[in-house]
């Protein structure tokens, strides 16, 4: 008997949809003038105040509960020992990362995480040790989630999940059937998947502390900026680490205040580099 | 890793992309591109690496070392996007000096708490539209065995002149994130940019005002 019958998931849908119905309710309107409707939209996030006070929850549950729990393993436990579970994580997750690369067509990713996991597996003592990775062949992460977005299927908006952070409608759905994927819950009871799935947080939580605790003292808009790290890093992801396109960048010349945000492959007809069109350096101090 | 990886992302700032075009002059501008990133990051990681020290001499080292490698004002102006255009001159003038003083506040401690041996190496340059590049580098600390932290630096030199746009750090640019969240906080104020100035101000003057 499957422990996730313990669930009963189809009355949680339901009431996970009624309440994304009322949630839909609390959006933020949006701004009138062109430019800032289009900053608007690109932000993607018509959720903003509900995830906003989504964020503050999650921040309020973060320092009261997984933050403590963070340091005090990280107290507790010497670095090799969280190394180790580190790798031991990572080895327990690799069919889900299977099949995710496999759905993708991914066969040379599926063949290093097949490889890791039977090296790891038996010469690193259950994948304690990730003996695969001090050969070279490094760790990747894949989840359906990525697999979705691989597919074709855009992240929709930006979406605070209770406990789990910055997500989307897709990511969401990708955190669900990958919780199916995962054999693990096959073959033990809920309350040993769930205490993985708690390591699993405290882990992460502990590698992040000095970083995290670093962007929120210098954000003015921690929400803002932890939401476009996310969905940088999503994308980063994704394409597992290769160039994307067409990524903005400040422009010497100022293109973008004639022309789009966009790097041309070739320099577009008519755009030229007037070194003239920046501003001097007498006209803003440096000191 | 992945986490400590985005952190030294998120304060390593310098933009580098770069799509090759061929000819003899843009092996002559990646050539010098890589030569310019690696003495920079050399030099930016011995700063980093100084302790003796303090806060306020770190801060101006930090400061040279920004206004000598980055377009600032470039990169200011982008982080506004629209709001740029509309921003009056002595608006614009006091945001770029607010800026400024913001990165460094900002990436000079972020920088510093994370250091740790680590090295700069360039892996390859690939051409980003006309004059410009992208310098793709590692920068590996010496105990970490295989994994580095990818961070790929935007150059343009208009004029045999290199300047870095931007900076990415495992794919994730920083001028996008910092952009995105001034135009957050802009968005919040109703677009008043004098009220964003105020906030910007106040904020830098916090973190002069702190230890780190």
């Amino acid at each position: 008997m499957r422990s996730r019958i313990l669930f009963n998931l189809t009355p949680r849908l339901a009431g996970i949809f009624a309440a994304a119905a009322l949630l839909a309710a609390c959006t933020a309107t949006p701004p009138t003038d062109p430019e800032s409707l289009a900053a608007y939209e690109e932000a993607n996030d018509p959720l903003g105040p509900t995830n906003r006070a989504m964020f503050d929850f999650n921040q309020g549950v973060d320092r009261a509960l997984l933050k403590p729990a963070a340091e005090g393993y990280r107290e507790i436990f010497p670095d090799s020992v969280r190394s180790s579970i580190n790798n031991l994580l990572h080895n327990i997750r690799s069919p889900v990362i299977l099949a995710n690369d496999i759905l993708q067509g991914e066969s040379v990713r599926a063949i290093e995480t097949i490889t890791r996991f039977a090296v790891n597996t038996v010469l690193g003592m259950g994948g304690l040790f990730d003996v695969a990775g001090q050969y070279g062949m490094e760790r990747h992460t894949e989840d359906f989630g990525q697999t979705l977005a691989v597919w074709g299927f855009g992240e929709g908006f930006y979406l605070m999940l209770p406990v789990f952070g910055p997500s989307n409608p897709r990511d969401t759905v990708g955190l669900v059937v990958d919780s199916f994927i995962d054999p693990l819950g096959y073959f033990v009871s809920f309350p040993v998947t769930f205490s993985r799935s708690a390591v699993e947080g405290i882990n992460k939580r502990s590698r992040a502390l000095e970083p995290l605790d670093e962007i929120e003292r210098t954000s003015v808009d921690f929400y803002a900026t932890i939401r476009s790290l996310y969905r940088q890093r999503r994308e980063d992801q994704i394409r597992n680490g290769e160039p994307g396109g067409n990524v903005p960048a400040p422009s010497i010349s100022f293109e973008f205040l004639e022309d789009e945000d966009t790097v041309p492959a070739q320099p577009a007809a008519g755009v030229t580099i007037d070194e003239n069109a920046r501003p001097k350096s007498d006209e803003v101090s440096e000191n | 890793m992945q986490i400590r990886k985005l952190l030294i992302a998120a304060l390593v700032v310098a933009p580098l992309t770069a799509f090759g075009f061929g000819s003899v002059q843009a092996e002559t501008t990646h050539d010098g591109a890589s030569k310019f990133i690696q003495g920079f990051g050399d030099r930016a990681l011995e700063a980093i690496a100084n302790d003796n020290v303090t806060k306020e001499q770190r801060d101006q080292h930090f400061r040279s070392i920004l206004t000598e490698g980055f377009d600032v004002p470039a990169i200011a102006a982008f982080c506004l996007k629209h709001y740029w255009r509309k921003a009056t001159p002595e608006q614009r003038k006091r945001y770029v000096a607010l800026f400024r003083d913001f990165i460094v506040q900002t990436y000079s401690a972020r920088l510093k708490s994370i250091y740790n041996g680590e090295t700069l190496s360039v892996r390859q340059v690939v051409s980003d539209g006309k004059n410009g590049a992208m310098v793709q580098t590692e920068i590996r600390a010496p105990d970490s065995g295989n994994s580095g932290v990818r961070v790929d630096w935007r150059v343009r030199s208009p004029n045999d002149n290199y300047k870095i746009v931007d900076v990415l750090v495992e794919g994730i640019s920083m001028a996008i994130t910092q952009r995105d969240e001034f135009i957050a906080v802009i968005q919040s104020k109703n677009g008043d940019i004098d009220a964003f100035l105020d906030t910007l101000q106040k904020k830098v003057t916090q973190l002069e005002g702190s230890d780190a």
